[in-house]
């Protein structure tokens, strides 16, 4: 039995309903907390019972598009508050905000708050993830609202300047106000605009516009072209594989910026799919490897250490050639997945799982998130 | 040292066969891969494709996978691809990856230096891939004559299975004791 109804909004001739849910089992008090979002042409007269044409439903660990009668009942729906720090903020103080609350696309939360305090700066790896989160969060329907403490003048700006809004769904409410973009282009060469990665249409100058800043920013290094050349072909396989594996329902995103007080380079990639692992374990299952009964952790470290593909033993070749540019960067990974994290840090010129720190029974985020943070201290 | 009849051989311009100059993503490879297999099976006389990336600012794993690699795994034994302007670094370690992955050995040409991307021959058989390289052709005999210490059938094997692996290519001809020998050829 699925109860609990969250919210309901009209598009055209078509209701939506985003609902928590909870599962009874036959057999007794098992129970699976999910949330749903649906689609049907017919209101149902009190929603006693409704015939879903089309929905997707989002376990912890996989999104199941589903046809059945649901039932519902009336949950008092609440509000979320997701507080940054007021601070530099990357992947890692992101997730850890996230950890301080209940999920935030699992819950009757009919309004989520993101708050973004004065003197809270994002990193691009954070703001990649975080553009990604609250278009998942709209698209299950969710009232979003995204505020600034010190308006234009401080994050909003920046996020303004790599267009972060642009990408940001019109319908999630930004506060005190969604600004208008404003160019910024030459002013900080190790700045670069968030790339959108369109499913439908792949931009074949996305990887130029993207990495056109390592140039720039390091202009100065012996090394440069063999740093823009790494940037090249992570963005290349990492975008390739969004393309390829992610089945995600919303666009994904590509950000790069070089931090030369911090003397890194991020590359970042986010998608609302799957999760790598989603896509990759049932074929291992399937093909009895026995790689498919690896932790994820492990398994993880083996798609970038060895290479595997749910499309067979010639494939797989990208993320290990990713793994292999980056670390002659001394670079960590930081893989997010729907659940899990895992943070890889170079040993002996490979990543290894002993080596590796990971974060599991997180909160829900669709899809997979990458980061790649290169020293730029190593060298000239 | 025999040589190859230059007939046999084509130039293959990479960035001919490529919408841009950039090479990134599987499905762009596949369609340059089509484009590629046009172009051999236009030149069903030819065994060796000597690939120039000339015009090709970059190319990632994905899209050598789908494309060179590819085509040369297909003709592996009957056609030959090597490449002879391959100098930057980042493009030769993204096709020694995808060679690596499809298990297919490709030679890189600089001058005379030859340099195999991806598989590696066996210990015991690189002695007779350097053999046959720095000869141009050669027969099993030929190789068994020039080093005392390795039988005609021991010769026999190494050549057949680097023939097999893709390092080499061999036509039949007629012995002149009436019977088939192969002649094996390096590919340039």
């Amino acid at each position: 039995m699925w109860v609990g109804k969250q919210k309901k909004t009209v598009q055209g001739a078509d209701f939506l309903y985003h609902f928590q849910l909870v599962r009874h089992n036959s057999q007794g008090n098992q129970r699976l907390v999910c949330s749903l979002a649906a689609k049907t042409s017919r209101a149902g007269s009190g929603l006693d019972n409704l015939q879903l044409e089309r929905c997707e439903l989002t376990t912890d660990s996989e999104i199941v598009p589903t046809i059945g009668t649901a039932r519902f009942a009336k949950m008092e729906p609440v509000d979320l508050d997701i507080q940054f720090a007021p601070r530099w903020t990357d992947a890692s103080g992101f997730e850890e905000v996230l950890r301080g609350g209940p999920s935030p696309h699992i819950g009757n939360h009919s309004t989520v708050y993101v708050r973004i305090p004065a003197n809270c700066s994002l990193m691009t790896d954070a703001c990649v993830r975080l553009l990604s989160l609250l278009n998942q969060l709209d698209h299950c329907t969710r009232r979003v609202v995204l505020s600034f403490e010190d308006g234009e003048a401080g994050t909003m700006g920046y996020l303004n300047r790599i267009r972060f809004f642009d990408h940001l769904s019109p319908s999630i409410e930004v506060l005190p106000i969604r600004p208008e973009f404003t160019p910024f282009h030459g002013k900080n060469p190790g700045l670069v605009e968030i790339e959108r990665i369109d499913r439908i249409t792949r931009d074949s100058c996305l990887l130029d516009r993207l990495t056109t800043a390592v140039r720039k920013a390091c202009a100065q290094r012996k090394d440069v072209a063999e740093l823009e050349g790494a940037a090249w072909t992570i963005f290349a396989e990492l975008i390739d594989n969004v393309f390829s594996h992610s089945q995600t329902p919303l666009d994904g995103f590509a950000a790069l910026q070089v931090y030369p007080k911090g003397n890194c380079l991020k590359i970042a990639v986010s998608d609302s799919g799957l999760g790598i692992l989603e896509t990759l374990r049932p074929s291992l299952r399937a093909g009895n490897s026995r790689l498919s009964e690896l932790p994820g952790v492990d398994l993880i470290v083996e798609v970038f250490r060895q290479g595997l593909s749910r499309h067979g033993a010639n494939r797989g070749c990208g993320l290990p050639g990713c793994a292999s540019k980056a670390i002659k960067f001394g670079a960590s990974l930081d893989l997010r997945l729907p659940t899990e994290r895992v943070w890889l840090v170079p040993s002996e010129a490979q990543y290894r799982a002993n080596k590796a720190y990971c974060f599991q029974n997180l909160p829900l985020i669709w899809g997979t998130h990458i980061c790649f943070t290169l020293q730029l201290d190593n060298t000239s | 040292m025999k040589v190859m009849n230059e007939n046999l051989r084509v130039d293959l311009r990479l960035r001919d066969h490529m919408a841009s100059a950039e090479g990134w993503g599987r499905v762009t490879g596949r369609a340059v891969y089509s484009k590629v297999r046009d172009f051999v099976e236009a030149h069903p006389g030819a065994l060796v494709f000597r690939v120039f990336v000339a015009g090709v600012k970059r190319v990632d794993i994905s899209f050598a996978s789908e494309t060179i690699v590819e085509v040369a795994r297909r003709y592996r034994g009957n056609k030959g691809f090597c490449f002879l302007d391959l100098v930057d670094t980042d493009m030769r370690e993204n096709w020694e990856a995808a060679a690596q992955r499809a298990g297919q050995p490709i030679i890189a040409w600089a001058g005379s230096h030859a340099q195999i991307l991806g598989v590696q021959p066996s210990q015991g058989s690189s002695d007779a891939l350097t053999f046959a390289m720095e000869h141009g052709e050669c027969r099993v005999a030929e190789y068994a004559a020039a080093r005392p210490s390795v039988s005609v059938p021991n010769a026999s094997n190494k050549f057949k299975q680097l023939w097999e692996q893709g390092f080499l290519l061999r036509r039949e001809m007629a012995a002149d004791s009436g019977g088939v020998e192969y002649v094996y050829s390096g590919i340039k």
